[in-house]
């Protein structure tokens, strides 16, 4: 337990820290930040976020950009019915993939057999390293302790990383005063640019000593027998699934409407489309947290893409173009839902944001990602992430349209929307929420989760916050792309989990 | 407990083992099944055996992909428009090279053998997973698809058998359910029932049965687990009821968006009102009503009440989820159809009772653990219907759209009934083949087909001379007609009924040649003949109301015209 004076300085309390936990030698860290800052884009520079566009992207965007310019200056109806078929007809098929996907992942969750876990002797497990990047977080560093004091695995086999970005002193100051367990330690991340998770969580890597990896939040409650259940599972499964994610959940659902629509949202993505998903073989778009991963392989790929700031999609994705699996596991982790609108807008458009990187990344080489994913794959990664924020701006647009619509056409509407277009349009937005609303219903049913059928029901209105973060998210990808807004935590109330 | 999701290892073994018992692979018999119908269905309206209805939806079908103005809303919304959805692209595709697809209404005949096939199909599968061997599969899924009755309609291209269908389908799922509490079950089943409100929309007393059983078995579920009953209860009914919601919605929305009406099926022009004004059953004492309907019942299974009663018994002894279901599910459309006749709100026509042969069949399975007494007792209830059923069904007195196929059957000429029984098509052709020879122009024919005379865009080989209901700007042509290109009216007398036919109404004197510009171009048929038409040719403008001087013609109310 140390102890600590008002009047110190933020230098004085980090070199406290220093002594309690020491850090590797300067030479070490100056490596592992090295490596962890351009790794991935030395070895696989058309990986790398660290540009948003390259060459042919850029110039198809700026001759896009003048077609559209000059389509509407020239023939504005005829391109603008164009423009709404094209995005009706994506939208269309991103709900028909999703409705596929989520169809499978229901059959497979259904048919699922309970199998006990089998003994395991603390001599057979591996080493497990734990990551846990921390920025700013002052308030749940606390629930930590009792979060790791709670995992069932050996403590001689297990490694805690805490990150911390070096001048973070409010993370230092909140982790001085505890008692942390023998097996974790603080690393001091030195503070560069770009500063983010995933920098932070490769520069850990560097130091890991775990034949296993995963990454948990400061807040997060992952089940006491998560790290078992992961080493069961890449037991039976084979060599080439090198990844598994567990199930993420909000332990603060009630909290709010925001918080049980968002509890809906991760119970429908977690519970039922991620299984889909890996059922079909296709990539998984990994969640920020609770996805243990083969270390080696983790290197062997490159790491985590630190100018990206959905690096879990990446990652997910990057591992099936290396020919590596992911699996599900039925482990549940529970985290902290957004219950401030504000700062749920943030963090959506940061995903958002994020998912639009991650896919100006990989269809860099479209040919080359064709070859890699299939098919399938190459169009589910496609309306997954590319897609999903573009069609959450389009939601929007559809609804204002046919509120206009059905109040009384003005003519100018009624002019860039051809009969057949309003038709398709309509109709595609009519089937696309009460596609959404079933589907969420379900996936609360099947999770035994019946009180937030309201939710469910009145989810296309949490769309309409969607679509909002959609935009800022097209805005900061334009502007900031590698610029990761922080959510603030702490904000659940003590409630009924 | 750990478990994985992977790829290509979509089941673990012994779910597949249990997967396997719903048999994802087709066998070879529903086709073949399929196929027979076609070919009966094919002999009997090439001899002059056509449903009405039947022919009517074939000839809306036609009207969304044929004629000068194809559009789904040409589907029109007085009946659920799957049916004429499904036969559309077979129009589409065939009616050029098989000029009978639309004349005879074949199309019709396809879609309702393929579903009179695959009504047979889930009956064999419910019964399998009910863990039957295949001597009783066969033997309930022969009980239905030799059944006369339902041979009748699976041949007719009416609606019936694709509706028994959704029903069935939806009554498996829902059992398996029940059996196994799989939320994509009950979701399978709401949307069944969904595509079965687009057929007809007595499902949506299916559904309300459906719903209550889903919500009350949830609720006693959810108490045996210890969770809370009322949400789960909620959250299930809700999984089964929204495909059905959303077609509802769908259907009614798009049918106010095209026509301003929210329910054309209850409108009072062409709906149930209009049918029952116009044919006059609401006269009928309660009585007689009451022995109608137990009639019609026990004439399509004698052993009806028999088989309630022993299901009753067995379900209460026994705890059967089966016999809770089909309750719920075909009982309750059988239920709302003896309420809606009692009531007078439709009329006594056999078919609307056909629901009660597959909840009797089915119910069959409840008397399997009985051994050789559940197999004499499947026998003497199957048997009997076949009996009962064949008798009814050539009985006038009852029957109305089954007697020209029992005719057939017997080798009598199809009997010639009234309007919603069979209908007769050489009139309808001579008009059809006078028109194609005399008129070149498109869309210079105006005809109602929502009245009988829809018969004739049937038998013509052209739907481009038609102007109808469903074509654009429908109304103002209506009011002028010549202006509009129209040279043409087909008209049928005013006897039957002013508002029969829409042209009738806007022009009221047309019959008797009482409109200024007209003269009768064509006449088929003779008073009392089922096709006594006539054309009219315009030869000026025209506009409603307009009688004439002559003194036979002052008499024409003017008052018949639509409201405005």
């Amino acid at each position: 337990m140390l102890g600590h004076a008002v009047e110190d300085s933020p230098d004085e309390r980090r070199k406290r820290l220093i002594a309690h936990h020491p850090q590797p030698a300067e030479q070490a860290r100056a490596e592992a930040l090295d490596l962890a800052i351009h790794g991935l884009e030395r070895t696989r520079p058309e990986m790398s976020a660290r540009r948003t566009l390259v060459g042919w992207q850029r110039s198809a965007m700026a001759v896009t950009c003048a077609v559209l310019a000059l389509g509407f200056a020239m023939q504005p109806v005829l391109t603008g019915s164009i423009l709404i078929s094209l995005l009706v007809a994506l939208y269309v098929a991103a709900m028909v993939e999703r409705s596929v996907v989520f169809a499978r992942g229901l059959r497979a969750v259904e048919f699922l057999i309970r199998r006990p876990l089998p003994p395991m002797s603390d001599e057979e497990l591996p080493r497990y390293t734990i990551l846990v990047p921390a920025y700013r977080e002052a308030e749940v560093v606390g629930h930590l302790v009792e979060s790791l004091g709670a995992l069932d695995y050996p403590p001689d086999k297990l490694e805690v990383l805490l990150l911390v970005e070096e001048d973070d002193d409010l993370t230092i100051s909140a982790l001085l005063p505890l008692d942390l367990p023998s097996f974790a330690r603080v690393l001091l991340v030195p503070a560069s640019e770009p500063r983010t998770k995933p920098k932070a969580c490769n520069y850990g890597l560097h130091f890991a000593t775990g034949e296993l990896v995963t990454i948990y939040d400061a807040e997060d409650r992952p089940e006491p027998l998560q790290l078992r259940r992961a080493v069961d599972a890449f037991r039976r499964a084979g060599p080439r699934t090198v990844c598994l994610q567990a199930r993420l959940q909000y332990y603060n659902a009630r909290q709010n409407m925001l918080t049980r629509w968002f509890t809906v949202d991760y119970t429908t993505w977690f519970a039922i489309f991620l299984p889909g998903l890996a059922s079909f073989g296709l990539p998984v778009p990994l969640g920020g947290t609770s996805n243990h991963i083969r270390a080696e392989s983790l290197v062997a790929v490159g790491g985590w893409d630190p100018y990206n700031v959905t690096e879990d999609a990446d990652l997910g994705i990057r591992l099936v173009r290396s020919g590596l699996r992911t699996g599900i596991i039925d482990s549940v982790t529970y985290e902290e839902a957004n219950s401030d609108g504000l700062n749920w807008v943030r963090q959506r458009s940061r995903w958002y944001k994020g998912y639009m990187q991650t896919w100006l990344v990989h269809a860099r080489q479209p040919v080359r990602m064709l070859r890699e994913l299939g098919p399938h794959g190459f169009v589910s990664v496609t309306l997954l992430t590319g897609a999903t924020p573009l069609l959450s701006g389009v939601n929007l647009l559809s609804w204002t349209c046919t509120i206009i619509f059905i109040i009384g056409t003005p003519s100018s509407l009624a002019q860039v929307f051809p009969a057949p277009v309003v038709y398709f349009g309509t109709a595609a937005a009519f089937f696309g929420n009460a596609t959404v609303v079933y589907v969420s219903l379900i996936a609360c049913r099947q999770t035994h989760q019946g009180h937030l059928a309201w939710a469910a029901l009145t989810y296309p209105l949490y769309w309409v916050l969607m679509a909002v973060a959609a935009v800022k998210s097209l805005w900061q990808l334009v502007a900031r792309p590698s610029y990761w807004e922080k959510t603030v935590h702490g904000l659940a109330r003590a409630g009924p989990g | 407990m750990a478990a994985i999701v992977l790829a290509g290892r979509r089941l673990p073994p012994r779910a597949a083992a249990v997967a396997l018992r719903r048999q994802r692979s087709l066998p070879w018999w529903p086709p073949l099944l399929a196929g027979a119908y076609v070919v009966l269905g094919i002999l009997a309206s090439s001899r002059g055996a056509v449903a009405g209805d039947a022919l009517a939806r074939v000839v809306n079908a036609d009207l969304v992909v044929a004629g000068t103005n194809p559009h789904f809303a040409a589907v029109g919304f007085v009946w659920g428009p799957l049916p004429s959805l499904i036969e559309a692209p077979l129009l589409l595709l065939f009616n050029g090279s098989v000029p009978g697809m639309l004349a005879n209404g074949y199309a019709g005949v396809i879609m309702s053998s393929g579903f009179g096939a695959w009504l047979v199909w889930h009956v064999y599968r419910f019964v399998r997973e009910e863990g039957a061997g295949a001597g009783w599969g066969a033997m309930i899924a022969a009980g239905i698809a030799l059944n006369p009755m339902i041979v009748i309609y699976a041949i007719s291209g009416m609606s019936e058998v694709p509706f028994l269908c959704t029903l069935v389908a939806a009554l498996r799922h829902l059992v398996s359910w029940m059996r196994r509490g799989r939320s994509s079950e009950l979701a399978l089943a709401g949307c069944w029932l969904g595509a079965g409100y687009l057929i007809r929309y007595e499902t949506l007393a299916a559904a309300a049965g459906a719903m209550v059983l889903t919500a009350g078995f949830s609720s006693y579920r959810a108490r045996q687990a210890g969770l809370p009953r009322t949400r789960q209860a909620i959250a299930d009914a809700l999984v089964f009821a929204i495909p059905v919601l959303v077609a509802f919605v769908l259907f009614t929305g798009v049918s106010w968006w095209f026509t301003g009406q929210l329910f054309g099926e209850f409108s009072q022009e062409y709906g149930n009102p209009f049918f029952v004004r116009t044919l006059g059953a609401g006269m009928l004492p309660p009585s007689q009503v009451a022995g109608i309907i137990s009639t019609d019942i026990l004439g399509l299974e004698p052993l009806f009440p028999v088989v309630v009663a022993l299901g009753v018994g067995v379900a209460l002894r026994w705890r059967s989820e089966i016999f809770l279901a089909l309750v719920a599910v075909l009982g309750a459309v059988a239920a709302f159809e003896v309420y809606s006749v009692a009531t007078g709100s439709i009329l006594t026509w056999l078919r609307f009772f056909i629901s009660v042969i597959p909840f009797t069949t089915l119910a069959l399975v409840l008397f399997r653990p009985w051994r050789l007494l559940g197999v004499a007792l499947a026998v003497a209830v199957i048997g009997a219907s076949f009996a009962g059923s064949w008798a009814i069904t050539g009985n006038p007195a009852y029957a109305n759209s089954e007697l020209p196929y029992r005719a057939l059957a017997t080798g009598t000429p199809p009997y010639l009934a009234t309007v919603n029984g069979a209908i007769e098509l050489p009139g309808a052709r001579a008009v059809a083949h006078w028109l194609d020879a005399e008129v070149a122009d498109a869309n210079t024919v105006l005809v109602d087909n929502q009245g009988n005379t829809f018969t004739v865009i049937a038998e013509s080989r052209r739907s481009d001379l038609f102007v109808t209901p469903a074509s654009r700007n429908f109304e103002s042509t209506l009011e002028a007609p010549y202006q509009h290109g129209v040279r043409y009216f087909v008209t049928i007398p005013p006897t039957l009924g002013a508002a029969y036919s829409i042209v009738n109404r806007y022009y009221p004197g047309i019959w008797r040649g009482c409109v200024r510009d007209t003269q009768l171009a064509y006449t088929v048929g003779q008073r009392g003949d089922p096709s006594y038409w006539r054309v009219y040719r315009l030869t000026g403008p025209v506009s409603p109301g307009n009688s004439g001087d002559a003194p036979a013609c002052r008499s024409i109310s003017a008052s018949i015209l639509p409201a405005s």
